[in-house]
């Protein structure tokens, strides 16, 4: 029981509030179906993924069953669905797409020298069907077109509509270079320059390579930005704890920056599940609640749709 | 059954004039004060023997007593005072100022007549208690607080630990009128409620009502915290100051002109963010406890109180107050709140003018301000901006006591307020901010108000009080009303308003009605009906209360709440009086309470108005007080058995669910042991149920992370609360004999430390996949050691 403390008022040094781990157990439920569907303006195929809830908070590996002999655990422990139909329509100009299953995956056989034997192993692919990943054959994404999208699944249908909001260009990106605290490496933080359009209420995705246990996204409102927009850091909207954000270091061989615009429903979407992040302290934050998805009847997840723009740097 | 209530009201009130003319009856009045002060005895007891009239001390100490009874034998008596008799032939009406002494410790157990005022008043769910019993219970750091000895009352719950905010029988923190001198108070809380900004050296006393109040309060549904300040002694100088570990506190009264005129200054600070950084330094580096190993020194916890009276006796008939209180807060807390730094004020004065028109007829003039204003900073680089918001209530009252007769005592008054409300304005805290200044848009209402009631005696045994209040709210432009669809996720529409123009108008006539049977002088049984309506609504996302929590006056969407309460209470007193049993069962509809709908979003909305949702409620209960009011153990043990369900379309599924308040039982023990001249020991048990919160049904994975997920709101019962406090004070024997009068008081808050729960969160943990509940606990064992000087 780790217990992290800090005092309040104390005499001696007794006093001392803390947080501690608490062992709930959550009754069984019945799993419901979970969506990750997104279109963008980027070339496809695009990619949805369905998996199914779980009753427990804690990882407990799910093994996926692979055609063959080996089994392999699925990397984010979800457990996937592989039998459901899906369609997505671009209401704009009538084109319906019946997904396909993604590959399984792939056989690796390699010799080895040293003890002369010939090793094989079934390489689960990253967007796999074993995973739940189904991919469109022919939609095109476009900004300014509406999609519907639907599911069917163990005799439920279920049903999204989500519109593509255009995106301004983006002008330039600049880094801000920054001392790092002691001890810590210098780093630099992206600062994105654009027109902001004012007329109409605007919502951004910021996606940026991140640590491997920080959840890369921040999302942002231009209910506050002015009409141009002069050196915006990314990770300054509704982010992750953001001490833990990931800025590029002074010696860099790759990074990105990719800026997605969202409708009003995927800005709440995601300003929930970034909400998640940031309790810890559940008398002075809100009430928690499902983040609200838009997929009907009782799936949780979101359909999202949106034009990007995505800056790389190599080897600055 | 409003317009009942009001053909009642009236023609009983005729009918109690028209008996008056034709009997020869006298009054005797005056007012009932500490001999060595000359402080007021609020709600200090007189009764006729002969013909077991019975009267009460207002809040200035005056009372007023008509009867037919020509040779008089006076019963006059306070809690803690020695208690008088007298003898005065009432010929005509005749003024009789009566002064009691307080108690010497010393002396042999009295009787106490003092405790029939609760068995004889009409009024029902009421406690009045006088500073030095607020002083003689333990309480978080040595310093005693009214709030938190309120909450060891049947009926009154505190949603978490170290909170000053109340729910009563069931109602939200924000349904309770908090009164400074009659200047409500909007946020009587310090450091997030740690300790409340009442400074207890500069208070008479509090009376609490809980339910079905008498019609001259209105305006909060649950109840009605009245605080009176001290004069100021009327006869000498008198200083106390005290020092503890995380603050200090002085007060100095005396007379202006010796029993004529007097004032009191009294003022608090805290530098706790020092004393916590100080102590969190030694243990990060130099008993390097492993818990403190990234204990951040920049804690900035500071607040201070400044309360300051002074009063004129002109003549016998007026007299005039002038009482002012500010108070200010400064909190940044590295653990409790990150990189947000909150900052908060009250202001109130308080002008008022007693007159007495005749022996029969009392009246008070108010004049008030009262304004509550608090910032919030975030520290962060690039989005560094300050959020403002401000209320204010500025208000004019008169209050007329006027006994009509021997059986009949009316209460009328008026008030005229003006409400001004400033929900927030953003402002870039400095030029690299991306922020642009931002403000929701600011409003204004006026609000009239009325009451007549009559207390009208039956008979030796019977009497009733009963009354209405009649209240007018019209919200005034500028404006501007925003129109929803029907579920309100669109604006439809928009109309803007001028300069008090009209907007709205609300009104609501609110019947209160009270019997009370007096079996005899010891016991009673008392039903009683009220109907009160709310017009103001705090918004607050957290079941604490935040300093940052919106108040808002009504609009289109959120109506006025309004609250039925029936209460049945038996009262009973043993042994001469120093034992008081109390039983109360109440039952209470609520209409148009409001709470957050899921996913709210409150920060800076100018459409706040569609976040909430409205619907109804039910609360009921059963409470249980036993209190020894004399001796040398005194002390109570309170029990309530109660629940409180919502029901709100849009959460929880529509049905029934329990707000975070929602405590099924609740029982406190308190008691005050005098060992010796010297020596006390007092304590303090509590235990509650726990309250419910709410916990996901599961969780799932979306690009790469997990999310959890919810169905039930407060769905889940936390574990129960229990805590022990223990406090022993040390009174120089020295005392005695010199001027300088010192004490010393050692408390242990949460004797046993006892991990009580006072959040409960599901935290993503290291990898993104995984997540798990915590529970965080605030207080551990707390000792405190503190010096007060008097002299």
């Amino acid at each position: 029981m780790l217990c992290k403390s800090t005092p309040i008022f104390t005499l001696i040094l007794v006093a001392i509030s803390c947080q501690e781990e608490y062992d709930l157990q959550l009754g069984s439920i019945k799993p419901r179906l979970v969506v990750e569907a997104n279109i963008t303006n980027q070339k496809g195929p695009y990619l949805v993924r369905l998996t199914k809830s779980r009753s427990q908070l804690t990882n407990n590996p799910y093994k996926i069953p692979d055609s063959d002999t080996a089994w392999n655990t699925a990397k984010d422990f979800a457990e996937s669905i592989q039998d459901a139909e899906i369609y997505i329509e671009d209401n704009t100009n009538a084109i319906v797409d019946t997904l396909v299953k993604c590959p399984k995956g792939h056989w690796v056989y390699y010799h080895d020298t040293i003890s002369n034997y010939d090793w094989s192993y079934f390489s689960v692919a990253d967007t796999s069907i074993l995973l739940g990943y189904y991919k469109t054959t022919k939609l095109k994404g476009i900004a300014g077109h509406t999609y519907t999208l639907t599911i069917k699944w163990q005799g439920s249908e279920y049903h999204a509509v989500s519109y593509m909001p255009p995106l301004p260009g983006l002008d330039s990106v600049k880094f801000n270079f920054t001392k790092g605290d002691i001890g810590k490496d210098d780093y630099n933080i992206p600062l994105l320059y654009f027109k902001e359009p004012q007329n109409e209420r605007n919502y951004y995705l910021f996606i940026t390579p991140g640590k491997s246990s920080v959840w890369p996204y921040s999302v942002l409102s231009d209910e506050f930005l002015k009409p141009y927009v002069n050196g915006l850091d990314v990770c300054k909207g509704i982010s992750p704890d953001y001490w833990m954000t990931d800025y590029p270091g002074t010696n860099m061989s790759y990074y990105f920056i990719e800026m997605h615009s969202l409708t009003k429903e995927g800005y709440n979407y995601y300003k929930a599940l970034l909400q998640q992040f940031r309790t810890d302290g559940g008398a002075y934050a809100p009430t928690p609640a499902t983040p609200p998805g838009n997929i009907d009847n009782g799936a949780l997840g979101f359909f999202k749709t949106s034009a990007v723009n995505r800056v790389e740097f190599k080897n600055y | 059954m409003k317009s009942f209530f009001l053909i009642a009201s009236l023609s009983l009130t005729i009918a109690g004039f028209s008996t008056c003319l034709y009997s020869q009856k006298y009054t005797l009045y005056g007012f009932i004060k500490d001999s060595l002060t000359g402080e007021n005895l609020i709600g200090a007891y007189l009764m006729i023997k002969e013909t077991n009239q019975v009267v009460s001390a207002n809040k200035y100490g005056f009372y007023s007593i008509t009867s037919k009874q020509g040779n008089c034998t006076i019963l006059c008596s306070y809690v803690g005072y020695s208690p008088i008799t007298k003898k005065i032939e009432l010929k005509k009406d005749t003024k009789s100022d009566i002064f009691l002494s307080p108690l010497i410790k010393s002396l042999q157990e009295v009787i106490v007549h003092g405790n029939k005022s609760t068995i004889a008043s009409t009024t029902v769910s009421m406690n009045v208690m006088a500073i030095d019993k607020i002083k003689s219970i333990t309480s978080i750091l040595g310093e005693p607080d009214v709030l938190k000895s309120l909450q060891l009352l049947p009926g009154v719950q505190t949603a978490g630990e170290g909170s000053a905010n109340l729910n009563v029988r069931g109602g939200s923190f924000d349904q309770n009128l908090i009164l400074l001198d009659e200047a409500p108070v909007y946020n009587p809380s310090h450091t997030l409620g740690f300790f409340s900004t009442f400074n207890a050296d500069a208070l008479n006393s509090v009376t609490f009502y809980k339910g079905a109040f008498p019609s001259q309060f209105g305006g909060r549904l649950s109840s009605v915290v009245d605080i009176s300040m001290k004069e100021g002694n009327y006869k000498k100088i008198v200083v106390d100051a005290g020092i503890g570990l995380i603050g200090g506190k002085a007060t100095i009264q005396g007379p202006l002109i010796k029993d004529r005129a007097s004032f009191i200054i009294s003022g608090r600070y805290s530098f706790a963010g020092q004393t916590l950084n100080l102590l969190g330094l030694m243990g990060r580096d130099v008993f390097h406890i492993y818990g403190l190993r990234n204990f951040d020194d920049q804690n900035k916890i500071r607040f201070y109180d400044l309360n300051a009276k002074i009063n004129y006796r002109l003549n016998d008939n007026n007299h005039i107050y002038f009482s002012t209180y500010l108070g200010g807060d400064r909190f940044y807390s590295f653990a409790l709140n990150g990189d947000n730094a909150l900052d908060w004020g009250n202001i109130t004065s308080t002008l008022r003018w007693n007159h007495i028109f005749n022996s029969r007829v009392f009246s008070n003039f108010t004049s008030y301000f009262s304004n509550y204003r608090y910032s919030y900073y975030i520290n962060d680089d690039l989005k560094n901006f300050i959020w403002k918001s401000n209320i204010r209530e500025e208000g004019v009252k008169a209050d007329f006591n006027a006994n009509l007769n021997a059986f009949n005592i009316i209460k009328f008054g008026f008030a005229s307020i003006y409400h001004y409300f400033s929900p927030g304005i953003i402002e870039p805290h400095s030029s690299q901010s991306s922020i642009q200044a931002f403000s929701l848009g600011n409003k204004r209402a006026i609000e009239l108000s009325g009451y007549l009631s009559n207390e009208q005696k039956f008979s030796n045994h019977f009497s009733i009080e009963y009354g209405f209040r009649y209240v007018g709210l019209a919200n005034i432009g500028p404006d501007t009303v925003f129109y929803y669809n029907l579920d309100k996720s669109i604006v439809t529409g928009y109309k803007s308003y001028n300069k008090n123009e009209l907007v709205k108008y609300y009104q609501s006539i609110e019947p209160r009605l009270s019997f009370r049977y007096l079996f005899n002088e010891r016991n009673s049984v008392k039903l009683a009906y009220g109907y009160t309506t709310q017009l103001l609504h705090l918004l607050s996302n957290s079941s604490l209360g935040l300093p940052t929590d919106v108040w808002m006056p009504p609009d289109h969407y959120i109506h006025p709440q309004s609250s039925n309460q029936y209460v049945l209470g038996y009262y009973h007193l043993f042994a001469k009086g120093s034992y008081e049993f109390t039983t109360e069962v109440y039952y209470k509809t609520l209409r148009n309470i409001i709470d957050f709908k899921d996913n709210a979003n409150l920060f800076m909305n100018k459409h706040i108005d569609n976040q909430v949702l409205d619907g109804k409620g039910y609360a009921h209960g059963t409470e249980f007080m036993m209190e020894k009011k004399s001796g040398d153990l005194t002390g109570w043990i309170s029990y309530t058995w109660s629940k409180t369900q919502y029901k709100i379309d849009g959460i929880n599924e529509n049905t029934y669910y329990s707000p975070r308040w929602d405590i099924r039982h609740n029982l406190a023990i308190t008691g005050n042991y005098l060992i010796n001249q010297n020596w006390s020991v007092s304590s303090t048990f509590k235990y509650t149920s726990g309250g419910f919160v709410t916990v996901p049904e599961g969780s799932y994975v979306y690009d790469g992370a997990a999310f959890n997920y919810y169905t039930e709101r407060n769905g889940y019962q936390i574990e129960p609360y229990h805590r022990l406090d223990l406090s022993f004070k040390y009174v120089s024997p020295k005392n005695m004999t010199r001027r300088w009068k010192s004490e010393w008081m050692f408390s242990i808050y949460n004797v046993y430390n006892r991990k009580n729960i006072y959040a409960l969160f599901v935290h993503q943990e290291g990898y993104l996949t995984s997540s798990r509940f915590y529970r965080m606990y605030l207080m551990g064992i707390v000792p405190t050691l503190s010096y007060n000087v008097k002299f």
